[in-house]
């Protein structure tokens, strides 16, 4: 077996990829259930207003990876991006203020990975991930700390967000969305992709890498931590955090969704309704009481279908 | 005789080029058989298919009559195939010993094979500290020890000073009268005459037919170019002013280099490879600081600044590698906005239509541009559209065939306004386009040389 | 008083220190080989639960072969099929942590028996393991190979050696190390489960690796940094009113702010040739450069 250059690239194969992914959720689910009746009923439930918040949120997320990973930069850290960036949505008075708020925080918090690399290079990949797992942490300091809302009695959460309308983080979507769009035209937006092809051509360009370097991953931070203020923003009810629920998933989902789309904006935004959907199965799965955690395996192997995608895209497969 | 091994009908496509086309090829025992063509002819891309190193798309191979299919280098070293090419089998960061032990071979009959043969193996050094030739050595003692039948030799002289060259050659004879089959793959029609048996040529993927001895200088050449080539000689006839010096440059490997360009000037750095000629040509270019020194461009010192204000004066530069100075996953045209600023579509389109730039759309990857087509539309990015003051190139006729070779010394007569600083590594095509010859040699400029040039005693500076 | 706290941490660290250490030592080969496995963290996950559903002692037995097989499919798709490295790591970790905490729902909370021990005893059979890596890497033809293969795999291809297999070895080797690390945590050290407990385990194991510069010799110190941490914090929790949530916390810092120091270590001086070249890059071997 080996891999073999396409003559010219096939953006088919992202559809392969999908229905990759869609078998073997199939599968999975009815693994699990063990009855056809069940697994239909897990795959064909939906709430249509639960389904687009999760889109949304999911679509800012997938943006924070198109970001980066267009970039040739490996930020994997959008889950504590978006924990620090629901935070900073906790601590503020109005749903303006909190996206503002979010996108400073996240920043500050995505500032280590960046620092790391750019004066010491030190892997971002490493990094990021690693902060993801030490965000739960420091958010849990809060709920018990900081943010504790001293009004619930009986349980420890924080207090709540500004509510924003799910409508409203649709538009904030479609703006970003058409941010990266119009940033992908310019010239800085091109110095940016051209960093997947390395430092040495950016400079070659006669621009500054590690200046691109931070750039892109903090606006990759930022996103993903609009992306965290918007989700808790936008519940219907329960827009606090407690000690249990800390970790969302998102940072995960967002990126399973930029790969399953290409690295394209509008292909991750796409894709994003696909992974909501998937989160919906995942949810009325917990429903019919299987753990929580079972959604990221239902969206990890999303995200392993789009990097084979991304793979089929550029190679063919030859068997012998 | 029963050829040893026979290609039939090979072919290979590769985004943007059909590197062979239907080629067919044998070797017999105790024979060398010439591999001969210009650059992109799919000499290289027939020996790796050999060597499983790519897969064909089409064609058989047999072996000792019986039909193989190569399913990877792992396996051709099974059949008895060993390779010796540029880029070495061997890792730098093991000893010799360690990369002998890794490629199976009984260290105890290496070193024997090698006292034969007159080579000394450096049992403990690193790889990566050994000189290309003897690096090329232990390949040829590894070859012998795995006791191969078959060894496919791609450009082993490319990297080597004259006098090894003779001492491979020789060693290259007693190959075949060992009883091996040595396919030896070469540019130089003059090596292939001296080493080769028979001789095949190849010329844009396709065979165009293979040759017995005595051989025939004149229909060799005729069968490489077709007679497509006139070379035109023509130098620079005023030269002005000195516009661009480098002083007392050093660099890791580089030391104390000192360089000047003149208005209207071409100037050649020659040197065999991996004597700092890279290096030398990214200080010259600024891309990279130098440690000590000075760069002076029209009289100002410039040292040390940023390579962004490098370009700003004019200074453009074409490396090496091409990797560095092109984007592959990016499209043709944002390849072409690294320094086009306005109406890039428009221009890209004269462009392609001025140097026969091969490629479908503007949209179309760089990566899937043939190594022709990538070098022409990083000259036409560098040299066409931004005309600059001072050309600093580096290697940048390696691996073009000559009617690709040709057009960028037209386009660096035409487009480069001050001087053009050229490193080579052949001695003819030097002399045959420089007004003034630097050589290199160990990080140093040994030698400086002005018209009329003395092959001999420029080759002798190499080496010394 | 102050005796008794170092050697309550001090002894709290080598306890934990042997399942960081194996996971290390999976790392190290794993990263000599050129792969940089993130998914590391879902294999140490995924074997734990597995250990803890089984329960002892076929659960360690069980955890070892289910984690080194989980490991072995991301090498073969991470390698042979070339989906991205990092990307893949990060999805294999999400899939463990969610397969994982389906096989253990029944276990939850659940005390496992565990059988006495004091953590040197095992620590010491894990040096032993780190003494016979190095000397893998030091003697035998494979584990030269590995090395090569994370430095130059397109020479190691050439030489005749084939790279992908090559490569599946080093996650076996990798696997077998990590998943009992897993079954370590559940089975001796924790000696019950939780969806959140074994968390974190593999991929400061990743950073380790790093931190030892690929060596396994240093590895048997650098497995106590993040342990001597996760003890320290355990210790500290008991004497300070300080949040135990951010004390959990300095593990990742101090590793971190350690890698930190190790990178620019290297960068100054000639260890720079010890970080595996190729870490992290896939070999398609039609691709040339």
């Amino acid at each position: 077996m080996r891999l073999v250059q396409r003559q010219s690239p096939s953006p088919l194969h992202y559809a392969t990829a999908f229905l990759g992914s869609l078998a073997t959720v199939i599968l999975i689910v009815f693994a699990l259930t063990g009855d056809l009746a069940v697994t239909a009923r897990a795959l064909a439930t939906v709430d249509a207003g639960y389904l687009f918040r999760v889109f949304v949120v999911i679509g800012v997320v997938s943006l924070s990876g198109v970001v980066s990973y267009r970039a040739g930069l490996w930020n994997i850290g959008q889950e504590g991006q978006a924990i620090v960036g629901a935070l900073a949505a906790i601590s503020a008075d109005n749903a303006a203020g909190a996206v503002m708020s979010a996108a400073l925080a996240a920043a500050g918090w995505t500032l280590i990975p960046v620092a790391l690399r750019v004066a010491l290079g030190v892997n971002e990949a490493v990094t990021t991930f690693l902060m993801s797992l030490a965000a739960v942490s420091a958010a849990r300091y809060f709920v018990e700390g900081p943010l504790k809302d001293p009004a619930k009695k009986g349980f420890i959460a924080t207090v709540e967000a500004p509510y924003m309308e799910p409508v409203l983080a649709a538009v904030l979507l479609a703006g970003v969305l058409a941010g990266v769009v119009l940033l992908y035209r310019t010239r800085v937006g091109l110095t940016m992709r051209l960093l997947s092809s390395g430092e040495e051509v950016v400079r070659y360009a006669g621009k500054q890498p590690k200046l691109y370097i931070a750039a892109t991953l903090g606006l990759s931070g930022i996103l993903a931590g609009i992306g965290g203020a918007v989700e808790i923003m936008t519940r219907d009810a329960g827009r606090y955090m407690t000690l249990q629920q800390v970790s969302t998933g998102f940072g995960l989902y967002g990126i399973s969704a930029a790969w399953l789309g290409g690295l394209h904006p509008l292909g991750a935004t796409a894709a994003s309704l696909y992974i909501a959907w998937l989160y919906q199965v995942a949810v009325n799965l917990k429903v019919a009481g299987l753990p929580a955690l079972v959604a990221n395996a239902l969206v990890g192997t999303a995200m392993a279908w789009g990097l084979a995608g991304y793979v089929m895209y550029k190679y063919k497969v030859v068997w012998r | 005789m029963e050829p040893l091994l026979s290609a039939v009908g090979i072919r290979k496509v590769f985004p943007g080029v059909v590197a062979l086309d239907g080629v067919s090829f044998d070797v017999r025992r105790g024979e060398v058989h010439g591999l001969l063509g210009e650059n992109g002819a799919g000499k290289s891309t027939l020996i790796a298919i050999l060597y499983g190193v790519y897969m064909p798309d089409g064609g058989e191979i047999y072996i000792n009559g019986r039909r193989t299919l190569i399913k990877s280098p792992r396996h051709a070293a099974g059949l008895g195939i060993s390779v010796i090419s540029q880029h070495f089998a061997l890792v730098d960061t093991l000893t010799v010993e360690e990369n002998l032990k890794l490629s199976g071979i009984d260290v105890e009959t290496a070193v024997k094979i090698g006292r034969e043969l007159g080579v000394e193996i450096p049992l403990d050094k690193y790889v990566g500290e050994l000189a290309v030739g003897e690096k090329q050595r232990v390949e040829i003692v590894k070859a012998l020890a795995r006791n191969s039948e078959i060894l496919l030799m791609d450009e082993p002289t490319a990297l080597l000073s004259p006098k090894e060259v003779k001492a491979l050659l020789s060693i290259v004879r007693r190959l075949a009268e060992m009883g091996k089959a040595v396919v030896f793959v070469t540019h130089k029609i003059r090596e292939a005459v001296e080493a080769a048996d028979r001789i095949t040529v190849l010329r844009r993927g396709r065979r165009v037919g293979t040759y017995e001895r005595p051989f025939d200088e004149g229909v060799l050449l005729e069968a490489m170019f077709q007679g497509v080539v006139q070379r035109r000689v023509s130098k620079s006839s005023s030269i002005g002013d000195v516009i661009y010096r480098a002083e007392d440059l050093s660099g890791e490997r580089v030391r104390r280099a000192t360089v000047e360009v003149r208005r209207g000037e071409l100037v050649a750095v020659l040197g065999v490879a991996g004597n700092g000629q890279e290096e030398l040509m990214a200080l010259l270019s600024g891309f990279k600081k130098p440690r000590g020194g000075r760069l002076i461009i029209n009289g100002e010192d410039v040292t040390g600044r940023p390579f962004s204000e490098f370009l700003r004066r004019g200074v453009a530069y074409l490396p090496e590698d091409r990797g560095r100075a092109l984007a592959k996953e990016l499209s043709v045209l944002d390849n072409f906005k690294i320094r086009c600023i306005q109406d890039c579509m428009e221009k890209l389109a004269k462009a392609k239509e001025v140097l026969d730039i091969d490629f479908p759309s503007p949209f179309t990857r760089a990566a899937a541009l043939s190594g022709g087509n990538q070098q022409k539309l990083l000259l036409a990015r560098e040299l066409w559209l931004v005309k600059p003051y001072v050309l600093v190139a580096s290697y940048p006729t390696r691996g073009l065939d000559v009617d690709t070779a040709e057009r960028f010394y037209a386009l660096v007569k035409s487009a480069v306004k001050g001087g053009a600083v050229v490193s080579m590594e052949d001695v003819e095509e030097a002399v045959e386009r420089a007004d003034r010859i630097y050589v290199i040699s160990r990080g140093e400029i040994a030698a400086s040389f002005t018209p009329p040039f003395d092959v001999d005693e420029i080759a002798e500076a190499m080496t010394t | 008083m102050a005796v008794d706290q170092v050697a309550s941490i001090t002894l709290e660290a080598l306890r934990s220190a042997t399942p960081m250490l194996l996971a290390t030592l999976g790392a190290v080969v794993g990263q000599r080989a050129g792969v940089l496995n993130l998914g590391l963290e879902g294999v140490v996950y995924l074997s734990a639960a597995v250990a803890a559903a089984v329960g002892p002692p076929w659960g360690f037995v069980a955890a070892v072969i289910v984690g080194t097989l989980y490991n072995l499919l991301y090498y073969v798709l991470s390698n042979d099929f070339a989906l991205n490295q990092i990307l893949l790591g990060f999805a294999f970790t999400m899939v463990g942590y969610g397969v994982g905490s389906q096989v253990a729902r029944d276990v939850v909370g659940r005390p496992i028996e565990k059988p006495m021990v004091y953590g040197v005893e095992t620590f010491a059979v894990a040096v032993v393991a780190a003494v016979a890596v190095y000397f893998f890497f030091l003697r035998s033809r494979v584990g030269l190979a590995i090395k090569a293969s994370g430095d130059d795999p397109a020479s190691l291809d050439l030489m005749g050696v084939d790279v992908y297999n090559i490569r599946r070895v080093a996650g076996l080797v990798e696997g077998v190390f990590a998943s009992a690390a897993g079954a370590y945590l559940v089975l001796l050290y924790y000696g019950s489960w939780s969806e959140q407990l074994v968390m974190g385990w593999g991929s400061l194991a990743v950073i380790t690796a790093m931190i030892s510069l690929w060596s396994p010799l240093l590895a048997i110190a650098a497995s106590l940094v993040p342990s001597f941490f996760i003890s320290l914090a355990y210790v500290l929790q008991r004497l300070l009113q300080v949040s135990p949530h951010l004390l959990n916390l300095v593990p990742y810092v101090a590793s971190i702010a350690v890698l930190a120091t190790v990178q620019v270590a290297m960068r100054k001086t000639r260890l720079k040739a010890l970080a595996p070249r190729w870490l992290a890059r896939p070999y398609i071997r039609e691709e040339r450069t």
